[in-house]
């Protein structure tokens, strides 16, 4: 008897010192993943790094993969000359650029922001929450990251005391973008080289079904604090749906988008119908602008901002050229 | 609840506390008051379901036991097994049968006038039906004395490490042991954290990793080459096998933890050097159900040629109809009792071949009918995962008419993937073997079992997939 209370006090010290080296090493290693994930010079994560700790432009662009694919931030400069960078990511939402925008504004306000949405963009979506880990890196960085990341489960905050867990699934990746710099993007713009294979270009028409969508509430709230934001600090706010090769179908979502722009006055422009850009030339895939079109959208897009810019960024814009007008 | 959430992370840890802390009288009623919870987590209301069968079986049992005229016996027998069948074939088949008279009558020019069932399928319904109808079984058959206590009967039922997914139990296995006391044994605890974290290892970093990769290239297979089709199913094999085996190791370990010894489920299946092996190593709570309760009463291998070869088809396609209300289930389950039919009608005239060149016994012989029985197994899978025969068949096309190109998909994710495999493929090697050496989690030295532990969790953390979602085997 006295042999078995032995085992299980010896047990309860183990479990407890174990319990200790647990944290201790969580953290250590937490502090020197964090490290290497700062100083990533390529992928997506680079991306999203400059726009939370090194943003100065004057122009931002936030959304997803179309953001990323189709705003080439050269031709943005060059046309509005204004400093852009392209902060799109692939698969994420407006959940994801709302807190991505939220991080940038806690150093940096830029003039004007473009955010390029999907039609679909308020629909409720399964996985939109679970995507929203990767802000996990940057909670301590902002309140708001963390009322974001609530909205995947009501525990995630108290997973994410534990350092380690706040890179799952990233390790090799952000080893890979330290030391191997890999990728094509500029400013944040990651052009797509190749063009449609026409054999798989089929009917516009028939990609997408449409479907009685459900709104998501939790991205209605995050698309009416990303235009508070923007009121608050007085930054122009674009809000596109850019071109896609297939005809888009009009969901509740997109009602629901439309109006809150019109009820706070944002811009807004939908280039889906736009017949210029039904070119299968232009197309990378059904969704995706290649370089080509991307240059040829983001040209279409500064003739559209030029008419719009409000009078103190559109001063700059004129000054700016007036001056280079006079250098010439 | 599933066991890959956080949420069972805190239950766990609170229940076992309690149990611990609560007298031995009042244990039974935290275990049956925290599984139901654990499975009202999915569909509340669909714990009466359970309850109506709990309380038909208990009934049962007790006239059973009451009852010496076999004639009365056998109807009480069947009244129970017709009741739990009977939720079985409203709930799972009732809507794969009608849509198949559906078929069949407009093949006649006729609308079927029966309509369908809007009802969603209980989690882990035929896992704790088959649990509920051998405890009849045994108790007509003399094995198993009726349970009086009807909270214990409820606990038998629904004890919620194997509640949804197993371990089938059997009666005289876990009944005797809710009404002996369990007092807190460290080895116990141990062995059954190592078992869960090891369960989660297989379950978040292997299936789940896993699952992505087989996730992608199903969805889209006409775009994707031979290679990246076949590369896929291998995939899936190691994902199913980890998805069921990480989950019967949490529900073994959680178990432990609480001194409760449940069955093995698992024995490392893809070393088997036959199809007949491989059932011995595969899901073997319900492959020796089948065997006690339906094999064996059809005449067990003391019937003709004929007769056995027939009798195993027929539990093999019953056993895949007990997997899902759908073809593919039923063709995977006869692709099974084919292999293992023609492995008998075979075995003479191939061992005869083998020996003759050389190939009778040692290592490579091993090996070659290892890979084949991997090969198998794996077309079979192709069945068990397509959503229909049409898919299954154009999946297995894919594969054999030749298409070039290969997709890894994101290159860390498909790294994870072939790390996950290589330390699952190590680890069981280690275990088959009987491998002393590099025991990491068994080491003498307890140093090198805690890294282990520490590095096990970390490998969990860093690389598991956490929205992975439920185990396959829920579904069934």
């Amino acid at each position: 008897m006295q042999f078995v209370r032995k085992i299980n006090t010896q047990f309860f010290i183990r479990l407890l010192l174990m319990i200790l080296a647990f944290i201790a090493v969580d953290q250590a290693a937490g502090a020197f993943i964090y490290y290497f994930f700062t100083r990533q010079v390529s992928g997506e994560f680079a991306v999203a790094n400059h726009v939370v700790y090194n943003l100065n432009e004057d122009v931002l662009i936030l959304g997803s993969s179309r953001a990323s694919h189709h705003y080439n931030s050269s031709h943005i400069k060059d046309g509005l000359k204004l400093s852009c960078f392209n902060g799109g990511r692939d698969g994420e939402g407006i959940l994801y650029s709302t807190g991505i925008f939220e991080l940038a504004l806690q150093r940096h306000i830029p003039k004007v922001v473009i955010l390029d949405v999907n039609s679909d963009v308020l629909t409720e979506k399964e996985d939109e929450k679970n995507k929203l880990s990767i802000l996990l890196p940057y909670l301590k960085q902002s309140d708001v990251v963390a009322n974001m990341i609530v909205k995947k489960g009501k525990l995630e905050l108290l997973k994410s005391n534990l350092q380690t867990y706040r890179y799952n699934g990233q390790l090799f990746s952000i080893f890979q973008h330290h030391f191997l710099s890999s990728g094509n993007t500029v400013m944040g713009f990651n052009p797509l080289d190749n063009k449609m294979d026409a054999g798989r270009s089929f009917s516009r028409s028939s990609s997408l079904k449409p479907y009685a969508d459900n709104i998501s509430a939790d991205n209605v709230d995050a698309l009416n604090l990303f235009i508070t934001e923007c009121k608050r600090q007085k930054i122009q706010l674009f809000v596109f749906v850019s071109p896609r090769y297939n005809d888009d179908t009009k969901l509740n979502s997109y009602l629901k988008l439309k109006s809150i722009c019109n009820s706070n006055e944002v811009v807004f422009h939908d280039f889906t119908n736009d017949v210029f850009f039904k070119n299968a030339a232009y197309y990378s895939d059904r969704a995706h602008l290649n370089s080509r079109g991307a240059d040829l959208y983001t040209d279409t897009i500064v003739a559209f901002m030029k008419k719009r810019l409000t009078p103190a960024v559109n001063g700059q814009y004129l000054s700016e050229n007036e001056t280079q007008a006079d250098e010439n | 609840m599933i066991f890959n959430s956080f949420t069972f992370l805190l239950f766990f840890p609170i229940v076992t506390v309690l149990y611990f802390l609560l007298p031995h009288k009042l244990r039974w009623l935290l275990l049956l008051g925290a599984s139901c919870y654990f499975y009202m987590f999915f569909k509340a209301i669909y714990i009466l379901i359970l309850f109506f069968t709990i309380i038909i079986d208990y009934t049962a049992g007790i006239y059973l036991e009451k009852v010496k005229e076999p004639k009365k016996k056998k109807l009480l027998l069947i009244l129970s097994l017709t009741a739990n069948i009977g939720v079985l074939a409203v709930f799972k088949y009732f809507n794969f049968f009608n849509n198949n008279l559906s078929g069949l009558l407009e093949w006649w020019g006729y609308t079927n006038p029966i309509p369908f069932l809007q009802i969603l399928l209980p989690i882990g319904l035929s896992f704790h039906t088959f649990q509920a109808m051998s405890y009849t079984i045994e108790v007509y058959r003399g094995n198993q004395k009726a349970e009086h206590h009807f909270g214990i009967y409820a606990l038998y039922v629904m004890f919620y490490p194997q509640l949804v997914a197993g371990p089938i139990e059997r009666p005289q296995n876990l009944l005797p042991q809710f009404k002996s006391e369990h007092r807190f044994n460290a080895l116990d605890v141990s062995e059954g954290l190592k078992r869960m974290l090891i369960g989660f290892f297989k379950k978040v970093v292997v299936a789940d990793r896993l699952s992505i990769y087989v996730k992608t290239v199903f969805n889209n297979y006409p775009e994707h080459g031979s290679v990246t089709i076949m590369l896929a199913f291998l995939f899936f094999a190691v994902q199913i096998y980890c998805d069921f085996s990480g989950y019967s190791d949490i529900a073994i370990g959680s178990a432990r933890v609480m001194g409760f010894k449940l069955m093995e489920n698992f024995r490392r299946p893809y070393f088997a050097k036959s199809i007949n092996e491989f059932w011995s190593r595969w899901h073997i709570s319900l492959s020796t159900w089948f065997k006690d309760y339906v094999y064996i009463p059809l005449g067990g291998s003391r019937v003709s040629k004929g007769r056995l070869y027939l009798n195993l088809f027929a539990v093999f396609m019953i056993s895949g109809l007990w997997h899902g209300a759908n073809w593919t289930f039923i063709v995977w389950g006869a692709l099974h009792g084919f292999y293992l039919i023609c492995g008998m009608v075979t075995q003479k005239w191939r061992a005869a071949i083998a020996n003759k060149i050389g190939l009778g016994a040692g290592i490579f012989a091993n090996f070659l009918n290892i890979s084949f029985t991997i090969f198998l197994v794996t077309i079979s899978w192709v069945f068990f995962r397509a959503v229909s025969l049409g898919q299954a068949w154009d999946l297995l096309k894919g594969v054999f008419i030749y298409k070039p190109g290969f997709f890894i998909g994101e290159p860390s994710y498909f790294l994870y993937d072939l790390m996950a495999i290589a330390a699952l493929f190590f680890y069981e090697l280690k275990q088959e073997y009987n491998i002393h050496s590099l025991r990491f989690l068994h080491s003498e030295r307890l140093v090198v079992r805690m890294a282990s532990y520490m590095a096990l969790v970390f490998l969990i953390l860093l690389f598991g997939v956490f929205d992975g979602g439920q185990f396959i085997y829920f579904q069934f």
